[in-house]
Formats: structure tokens, sequence, C-alpha cells
């Protein structure tokens, strides 16, 4: 009888593919003959190494953005309370790490917020795409991006 | 200063761990184990030590939702065990699983990124954190 595949064995395939477990497997996708054409020009102007490796490793990022999302989705199905501010996320994303958001808390805060009255599903929708979108916001403003330059003597 | 995109992984340590296992309706330290696994960009790993330690079995139908956040071990094999003997030498106060978290966090971050470590022992991983060669972000739960 046909079983529906579940989060639960997505999760155990993309764990084969970090051990790299279970071989490779000859498949074929029918692709626009176009799209085909600028994958393997740009895999020898050395994009990937070739078109089968950055076939593999777009699709392998597509996956498991794929199943990060839906493993927050279910979490927090299952506990609502759990879903953290984006503020609190995108501050612990560059605790340590130089970024230049990292002296500007209040503007983080501040970008989040507005953020979040937009988009109060970020985390279920694209929550890596969010914080890094937010922090360049904050990069941006911060380094002055469109305010009027003070004149210097 | 650094620009671009920054990298975070993040290591479970033992009660971060057993915190993501809880079922427990409005569990603030599960929260806080969420929050941490948003935040992380990288790679999220859980030590075998401290699944062992945890009491954590993947097939545990009660694990399913920790499993689901986090899906990837480390374990401590040969190589890595060694690497955790040695931390032990420097840091002779540290736990096991303290010592195996350290040597995940040491493998698994390259030069560019930070690892967050989540733990309620910050004291000991403090001072394995000083013994590696990585950025390590020892957070308390």
């Amino acid at each position: 009888m046909y079983r529906m595949s579940t989060l639960d064995d997505l999760l155990e395939a993309l764990g084969d593919l970090a051990a790299s477990r279970g071989g490779s497997k000859a498949t074929s996708i029918r692709q626009p003959a176009a799209l085909h054409r600028a994958a393997q020009i740009a895999a020898e102007l050395g994009m990937d190494v070739s078109l089968t490796a950055a076939a593999n490793h777009a699709l392998a990022e597509r996956v498991r953005a794929f199943a990060r999302q839906q493993a927050f989705a279910a979490h927090l199905r299952q506990f609502p309370e759990d879903r953290p501010p984006l503020a609190a996320v995108a501050l612990r994303r560059i605790r340590g790490s130089g970024h230049p958001a990292e002296g500007q808390p209040d503007l983080v805060r501040a970008a989040a917020e507005w953020i979040e009255r937009r988009d109060p599903d970020w985390i279920l929708v694209d929550a890596d795409g969010t914080v890094d979108l937010l922090l360049r916001y904050v990069e941006m403003i911060a380094e002055g991006v469109g305010m009027p330059r003070t004149a210097t003597a | 200063m650094m620009a671009g995109r920054p990298l975070r992984h993040l290591v479970l340590d033992n009660e971060a761990a057993q915190a993501l296992l809880s079922r427990r309706a409005g569990d603030r330290r599960r929260a806080a184990v969420v929050e941490a696994i948003a935040a992380a960009n990288g790679r999220i790993l859980v030590p075998t030590a401290v699944r062992v330690e945890a009491g954590w079995r993947r097939r545990d139908p009660a694990a399913a939702y920790a499993n689901r956040l986090v899906h990837d071990d480390d374990p401590l094999d040969r190589e890595r065990a060694d690497r955790a003997v040695g931390l032990r030498r420097q840091v002779p106060a540290a736990s096991v699983v303290d010592a195996a978290v350290a040597t995940t966090a040491e493998h698994v971050c390259a030069s560019n990124a930070v690892v967050e470590v989540l733990t309620s022992d910050v004291g000991d991983l403090q001072a394995l954190a000083a013994c590696v060669t990585v950025r390590v972000d020892v957070i308390a739960l």
C-alpha cells in the first residue's frame, strides 16, 4: 500500500546525504534547453566543477532550506509559544561575528519590528532570507546610505 | 570589521538537548533552544555523547520534534576521541561530554564562522573554548 512521504523521511534522506550514504543514481530531468545551455556555460566559466555538481549543489540547498522551513512549521504548530522574535534571532546570528550590525542593537530591533509587522510569518516562509535581509538593511542604514552628508570645511 | 553574510553553527550540550526533548507547553528553555536553532544558518549538530547523556534516542516517538530541528549527529570517532582526550588534559575539570562538545565545535567551524555552544556548563565550556582553534560563542541556557 502506498504510504505518503513525511518530513521525517525527508530528514532521514538528508541525513544520508550529509553522511554520503546511498551512492549515486542516474536520473533524467527535463529542463528548458536554454537553462541547460546556460548552466553548462556557467560551469565552464567556473560556477562549479561540472553541470552535475552545479545541479546537485543547487538542488541540495533548495531541499535543505525546504526541510528547515517545514521543521519550524511542524514544531511551531505543536509549540506556538516557542516562536522566537526576529530581533533576538538576528542579534544572535551576528554575536561575535564582527558584523557591522553588532554595534547597532537598537537599529536591529527597530528594523525587526518593522519587518515582523509586514511579515509576521517570516519564520515559516524564509527564516534565513529574512534575517539576511534585516542585517543588510541595518548595515546600509548604519553606513548612512541615503542620509544627507554633513558638509565638511 | 566583517562584511557580508555571517555564518553561525550550533552545537548542543546536554541541557540544551534535554530542553529540546521537552514536550511541556510553555517550556522557556526549549524556546531558547529554538531561538538558537533559528539563529544558526550553518550546521546544527548534537554530539553522540550528548545524546547518550540526555537520553535522546532517535527512534523514540517522543523525540520526533527534537529530531526534526536537529537531525545531524556528530559521532565520537577515533580521531575525535583522541582530540577530546587532549582537551581534557588541558582542562581536567571538563567532563567527557564537555570535551566531546568542544571537539565537535572545532570540527564544524571554518575560520570565517562562529560556532555557538548552548550549555548550562558555561565555565568548563569556556575553558575548553579557549583551547580550540575556532571562534566559539558559549551561551548559557
